[in-house]
């Protein structure tokens, strides 16, 4: 007789959008920022190098960032991914996010989201962070040749990085009324430098170092490695006598969607790409963050609060009517 | 993407196609602006009616109750099977019988505060690591529905999260499992108190604490473990 509630987020494909947004250190608002950004982007002319690109997008942003959201319990696992947690804020998390890296540079995410009754509000739902690349000016021949390329690596389906050695990306989802979006799950990729690959072992022993000894570990046999820590919404790891053990799962890449069910709490997932060419050591790594329940709650709640504000404007607009609206002529 | 898996039947339709949901949303904003107030938490409290497994029907009139929205009475007795099918001579008669039965339906919740539910308890099996059972019919994702009169409501569980967990010893754990023949029999006969209410398009929420719960075999009747929830 009962039924179960989940949200998934859509992993739709990431179409990297032109415009380079920043997004402010300060409350001043990163919508604010963006479209100063992207007005500053599209006027932008000429060649330039990654680095001021990089400066033109991200505008002002003061590090080490400055976080007002509550902080973890000092009893409680880790649960951020370097240092971005549910339960901050949207502006907090893009700060967060480009201190740690110069070249990063935050853009909002428009083209993935939650199917969610948004009555015509605009919320920011997550955020992507990308290395900023040079601007070159290029003829319309140069164009042409590009455009010809991806075409024929898409029907060769050749496989295209967007992330290059040495870079990172990332993915944070946010959820909440506008303007008051809270950060409900978080995923980075890191490329290690080429010839500077640490091994296997070491990256698993760091990240136990840091999220303690994990739910769940399988080493696949090209090398590849998946490591998660499951909590309970009661904040108790998961084991694998737990009937939560195959629900509670989390998403360590950027790309990929995320689960929300309000029985399994945070959830860390970390994947390591081990090198084709010796798969003792990694190419890459991605560490995913997501807090369940929380995420549930507020998605729930961001709903909830919207179709109230929409059945409230409705009323008035009834209201209105009442006093003011012409009569039918009979 | 949001998914909802439906999981169980519903019981006693009693409504039939209506308006879609938008424009449901529309007609109930615009009697919610001239309805009384949902029910405040301390107004719950003092409800001391109980229902014992209630149809789908009585739940939708006890939400409707407790939102403080209006019946659409009107709506509900033109939608009903029985005036659509009687015969023109007949349907008078029978919407002025089907407007009663509504009617008495409604008056007969005003009180009610706690519901008693027995349905499978989708129990877990033991986990040694922290001693516990789980109810998963009881935990937090678990919603109860009802529908009727075109109307979608579901129960659910504010206090899953602890009230899912059966704490059990791990010796007697092997003598309860010896007497379960198979753990999807178990059933779990649930009291619940209304705690507030939530409102949506074409439905809404009660939302619900468990208060004490019942867990037997299905097949022998017997009882395997009773857990009272202490209250916060």
């Amino acid at each position: 007789m009962t039924t179960t509630m989940r949200i998934f987020l859509g992993c739709a494909v990431l179409i990297a959008a032109g415009a380079l947004n920043g997004c402010g250190s300060d409350k001043s608002s990163a919508a604010g920022n963006s479209a100063r950004a992207t007005s500053s982007a599209s006027a932008a002319a000429g060649n330039a190098t990654a680095a001021e690109v990089a400066e033109e997008a991200r505008g002002k942003v003061k590090c080490p960032a400055r976080v007002k959201s509550a902080a973890r319990d000092p009893q409680a696992p880790a649960d951020d991914v370097v240092g971005v947690r549910p339960g901050m804020s949207y502006e907090e998390a893009a700060n967060v996010v480009m201190c740690t890296h110069d070249l990063l540079v935050v853009s909002p995410e428009t083209s993935r989201g939650f199917r969610i009754e948004t009555f015509g509000q605009k919320l920011r739902q997550g955020f992507n962070a990308r290395f900023a690349a040079d601007r070159v000016q290029k003829t319309s021949k140069q164009i042409m040749q590009e455009m010809q390329d991806r075409a024929m690596a898409r029907s060769s389906n050749r496989v295209t990085q967007d992330v290059q050695p040495g870079q990172s990306k990332w993915y944070v989802a946010t959820i909440g009324i506008p303007g008051e979006e809270r950060v409900i799950s978080a995923a980075r990729e890191e490329w290690f430098e080429a010839d500077r690959n640490p091994s296997i072992a070491s990256v698993e022993q760091a990240l136990m170092k840091k999220y303690g000894a994990p739910t769940d570990r399988r080493q696949a046999r090209d090398g590849d490695s998946d490591l998660r820590w499951a909590y309970d919404p009661l904040g108790r790891l998961i084991t694998e006598t737990s009937p939560l053990f195959h629900q509670c799962n989390g998403t360590a890449d950027p790309d990929g969607g995320s689960n929300f069910s309000p029985d399994c709490g945070v959830v860390v997932a970390a994947h390591i790409r081990a090198l084709r060419d010796n798969p003792q050591l990694s190419q890459y790594l991605q560490v995913g963050v997501v807090d369940q329940a929380a995420g549930y709650e507020q998605l729930t709640a961001t709903e909830e609060a919207l179709r109230s504000s929409e059945m409230q404007r409705r009323a008035a607009q009834v209201e209105a009517a009442d006093k003011n609206a012409d009569a039918p002529i009979l | 993407m949001r998914s909802i898996f439906v999981l169980g039947a519903l019981a006693s339709l009693l409504s039939a196609c209506g308006a879609d949901d938008s424009a449901q949303a529309a007609v109930d904003s615009r009697s919610a602006s001239r309805a009384t107030a949902p029910q405040s938490n301390s107004g719950l409290a003092n409800r001391t009616g109980e229902l014992l497994n209630p149809d789908a029907s009585t739940m939708v009139l006890l939400y409707y109750d407790l939102a403080g929205i209006p019946l659409s009475l009107d709506r509900w007795v033109e939608d009903d099977r029985r005036v659509r099918a009687a015969a023109a001579a007949d349907k008078a008669a029978q919407r002025i019988a089907v407007r009663a039965e509504v009617e008495a339906g409604a008056q007969a919740v005003h009180d009610i505060g706690r519901v008693r539910l027995t349905m499978n308890a989708n129990l877990s099996e033991y986990d040694p690591t922290y001693g516990e059972f789980t109810v998963r019919a009881l935990a937090p994702s678990s919603v109860v529905p009802f529908e009727a009169f075109d109307q979608k409501v579901s129960l659910q569980f504010a206090n899953g999260r602890t009230a899912q967990i059966w704490r059990v010893p791990a010796a007697e754990s092997r003598t309860i499992r010896d007497r379960i023949s198979h753990l999807s029999n178990v059933t779990v006969d649930v009291l619940v108190k209304l705690t507030s209410v939530r409102p949506g398009p074409g439905g809404g929420t009660l939302v619900s604490d468990v208060v004490e719960y019942e867990l037997r075999d299905s097949r022998s009747g017997a009882t395997i473990g009773r857990v009272q929830i202490a209250a916060n």
